[in-house]
């Protein structure tokens, strides 16, 4: 149960439930079965802030302000309106998730402490909004006189309230677990790990930031709604920046990142006050010493200690024997991989590059290059150091914008696209160093990619429904499949970390073909791999053609690149110097001397 | 036109005081990438030893100053090593907490021990205002600019005309280069938050007689100062003094004109626009260095 990856059974489900109901006969204590209750209520609002800071690895140190909403939108519509608890919590979600897809168009364009900041406004803003508006909120005073819980003629009692609390507690949980275990879940660990590996995946960073941000903030404002409806009188005290602080430290607490980790957390903060009651004016003092205590030793929290622990007990898979082994030839793929290439009609040009200019302050990087590339061809791209080989491929997909000249794809625009689209558009990049998702497995990596692919949608997720899961399972059957292609033979659920840097390649390889690519990318593959490790890229860059891809490359490897290549593309300072067969290539005096030095005869 | 003055006068005194926490945080990011959100309990402090030690025991003023300047110097350089270092490069979230909590230890320290209320610290600049152009203010609000400003320029000078100064300048532009050239980075960015936070100490001490002190003071006046360097561009220390004197005028202004409250609303609003429109801050990658 401790694992994210073994499914919870319909079995255990059915146990918790039945603790659900049967708490309230065991707890008589109102002040304990009080305290449940606000355990339960923070415990949406951590497994809200986990989805947002755990996974997507956006820390948000202005929850409380999202909190805040929710609790003073269903109070005060509950009071002036007299409208009834559930379609008033129905508004409170909604305002809050509408707030939240406001506040989330400037957060997610920036992290790190930008993030931080713009959230820490938030919070303070909202703050001072529930002190200043006097006339809505009763300023510092605070509102009370909230209604009781009501639907129709049946009054809830503390009992039944627990239920309803407890029940969209564990549903929260069970929601957002079924969500990470989906496209969404991959996509938004691989934005948090590597933006530039997750745009290159055809994953789009913001709208898939944006939506952890909404989620979160509509299960915060639920939760507010539900403290208010408990607490019965709120004042902006509550909801000051040591709220969102005490929101981060549960989940620290628990662990960044797990499934239950909220749930540790939440029930070890709300019931640590009582016990450093004791300590009276030394309690806060003793609270920072414990956060201090616990980052430094336990950084991963409770859960995410214990899956440690787990993980250290069992034998460690070892790839260090294997190696990598590509297939001569004659491979067959099934029905949607790689298959696009050759599908491909008509005989104009894949990418006609026209007079492009790429310049950083002063310097021109790229300058005035006119590159036209055949279809189902190898084109290598040469020059020195500093000609501006990387610059251009990333112009080409769309990490930078030309400052002049234009690109055109299977004879549509691309240069004004995001990184994502061109990604969609069918074209695959890998780097010179690798940009995988290191705290996910092989096989994860490789899946990450097939999202542009995937039909399923979010309620499909939620709920794992088995269209979602038979897709899934087809993904994952596709990821080892393309692993196996490109001659990855170590374990597949092996973190991406871990690997050794050849078999690290070999991954980013399988992740740019998952998108079913027209076109790949390849920014000196060689590099760093061993003499054996070549002659199988080799191979592999001859197998990937003979799908009927094109593939553009830059290498230095001068042996690699003049055996495999169609066509050989030379830069130097930033302009295109010579062009042509391999050969003819070689034996270019202006070549020669970009390389070599000298004059030129 | 009075009151324009009035609140033009405290502002640009309240600003001084954002501008100096806000070009700590510049320093401290300059070198190592990380915030220190214990950044305003140094002002704090500066401004509890300052009743404390010129108020309550009359010590003489440089007295008192030298030891803030060392006690907040030590607190910088404690904060580094135990909340800082374990983190940098390796988790975010480790020390945006670690700094918090011991935002919050030192804070409740300050409370045991100096009193959970605000105390004035009665100087002799703050006995009598004087009047400029029908505007009273307290001859320490004049001050405090001269005083900011003497020390960014001082350390203006120390970054680029001493070979300490330099270091910190080739450690803030590429760490690992620097490292290989020989130059202590660990001792940099030790050095940095010194600097930081006894810059904030300072700002305490001469801003305690226009303000009161307590043990919360320092929370909001860091998180602002950190609003503000990340508004300024936190790698442009000039746009963020700037940014500051700005700051300190603009809630001067909504804070009479309107109320507490809407100050901080305007402020914070501002502050998310401002990130909306430019993402790095407005003077970001303008200027480089101190």
């Amino acid at each position: 149960m401790l694992s994210d990856k073994k499914p919870c059974t319909p079995f255990l489900y059915a146990v918790i439930i039945g603790l659900i109901f049967v708490y309230p006969f065991i707890v008589k204590d109102r002040f304990y079965f009080w305290e449940s209750m606000l355990i339960c209520i923070t415990g949406i609002v951590a497994v809200g802030l986990n989805l947002l800071t755990g996974y997507a690895g956006l820390i948000s140190l202005g929850h409380a302000g999202l909190y805040a909403i929710g609790a003073y939108t269903g109070a005060l519509i509950g009071i002036k309106l007299g409208l009834n608890f559930f379609p008033s919590l129905l508004i409170s979600v909604l305002f809050s998730a509408g707030i939240g897809a406001l506040l989330a168009y400037p957060t997610v364009r920036v992290s790190g402490v930008y993030f931080a900041m713009v959230t820490i406004a938030f919070g303070l803003l909202v703050e001072n909004i529930l002190i200043e508006w006097h006339s809505l909120t009763k300023g510092p005073v605070g509102i009370d006189g909230i209604p009781p819980v009501k639907i129709g003629g049946f009054k809830f009692t503390e009992q039944y309230y627990f239920y309803l609390i407890a029940m969209s507690f564990f549903a929260s949980i069970i929601l957002v677990k079924n969500l990470i275990h989906s496209k969404y879940g991959r996509s938004l660990k691989a934005v948090g790990m590597s933006q530039i590996g997750a745009e290159t995946s055809g994953i789009n960073a913001l709208s898939i930031r944006s939506l952890a941000f909404i989620l979160s903030a509509a299960l915060t404002g639920l939760a507010g709604h539900y403290f208010a409806y408990l607490n019965l009188y709120l004042s902006p005290e509550i909801f000051q920046f040591d709220t969102s602080i005490l929101f981060l430290v549960i989940i620290i607490f628990g662990g960044l990142g797990t499934t239950f980790g909220p749930i540790i957390g939440t029930i070890i903060l709300v019931v640590l006050p009582e016990i450093l009651q004791k300590f009276s004016d030394y309690r806060l003092i003793v609270y920072g010493g414990l956060l201090l205590v616990l980052l430094f030793f336990m950084p991963r929290g409770v859960i995410g200690s214990l899956n440690q622990l787990l993980k250290g007990l069992r034998p460690k898979p070892s790839n260090d024997e294997v190696g990598i082994s590509v297939a001569a030839g004659g491979i067959k793929l099934r029905e949607g991989l790689l298959d696009r290439g050759r599908l491909m009609n008509g005989d104009g040009n894949l990418v006609e590059i026209k007079n492009l200019t790429k310049q950083f302050g002063g310097l021109i990087a790229v300058n005035d290059i006119s590159i036209t590339i055949r279809p189902n061809t190898i084109h290598a791209l040469i020059g020195p150091n500093g000609a501006g080989k990387t610059t251009l491929m990333n112009v080409i997909s769309g990490i930078y914008k030309p400052t002049k000249g234009e690109i055109y794809f299977r004879e549509g625009k691309i240069d004004d696209l995001s990184q994502s689209m061109i990604a969609k558009k069918g074209i695959g990049r890998t780097f010179q160093t690798t940009h995988l998702f290191g705290e996910m497995s092989v096989c994860e990596n490789v899946m990450a990619a097939f999202y542009p692919h995937i039909q399923y949608g979010l309620t499909q997720s939620f709920f794992q429904m088995s269209s979602m899961r038979k897709q899934e399972r087809e993904i994952e059957e596709q990821a080892m499949e393309l692993l196996d292609f490109v001659g990855y033979k170590g374990k597949s659920e092996e973190l991406a970390k871990n690997l050794p840097f050849g078999h690290q390649r070999l991954v980013e390889i399988a992740r740019a073909l998952a998108l079913n690519p027209y076109l790949l990318l390849m920014d000196e593959p060689a590099a760093g791999l061993t003499v054996r490790e070549i002659q199988e890229l080799d191979n592999l860059i001859n197998n990937i053609r003979n799908f009927g891809l094109t593939i553009f490359l830059i290498e230095h490897h001068v042996k690699l690149v003049m055996g495999i290549s169609d066509e050989v593309t030379v830069l130097d300072y930033g302009r295109k110097i010579c062009e042509g067969d391999p050969d003819s290539v070689r034996r270019d005096p202006v070549v020669i001397k970009a390389y070599l030095g000298g004059t030129v005869k | 036109m009075t009151e324009v003055i009035q609140y033009l006068l405290s502002g640009i005194a309240m600003g001084s005081i954002y501008s100096l926490v806000a070009l700590g945080f510049c320093i401290m990011w300059a070198t190592s990438e990380t915030v220190n959100f214990a950044q305003g309990d140094s002002v704090m402090i500066g401004a509890i030893l300052g009743v404390t030690f010129c108020g309550d025991m009359g010590w003489p003023i440089w007295l008192g100053l030298s030891v803030i300047i060392i006690v907040c110097s030590l607190f910088g350089i404690g904060l580094e090593r135990v909340a800082i270092r374990p983190f940098r490069g390796i988790s975010d979230i480790g020390w945006m907490l670690s700094t918090i909590a011991i935002g919050i230890i030192v804070r409740n320290i300050a409370m045991v021990t100096f009193g959970r209320y605000d105390r004035p610290f009665p100087t002799v600049l703050v006995k009598q205002p004087i009047y400029i152009g029908g505007a009273g203010v307290y001859p320490q609000e004049i001050l405090i600019p001269i005083i900011a400003l003497g020390l960014m320029v001082g350390i203006e000078m120390f970054y680029n005309k001493t070979k300490f100064g330099s270091a910190m300048r080739a450690v803030a532009y590429n760490r690992d280069a620097a490292g290989l050239m020989g130059i202590n980075v660990n001792l940099m960015i030790s050095f940095s938050y010194a600097l930081a936070t006894s810059m904030a100490g300072i700002a305490g001490f001469i801003v305690a007689p226009v303000i009161l002190a307590s043990a919360y003071m320092g929370l909001l006046i860091g998180l602002k100062g950190f609003a503000v360097a990340i508004i300024g561009g936190i790698t442009s220390p000039r746009g963020t003094i700037l940014a500051g004197f700005i700051y300190g005028v603009l809630e001067k202004f909504i804070a009479g004109y309107f109320s507490t409250a809407a100050r901080e609303i305007t402020a914070f609003f501002l502050v998310i626009l401002i990130l909306l429109v430019s993402p790095r801050g407005i003077f970001a990658g303008k200027t480089r260095g101190a």
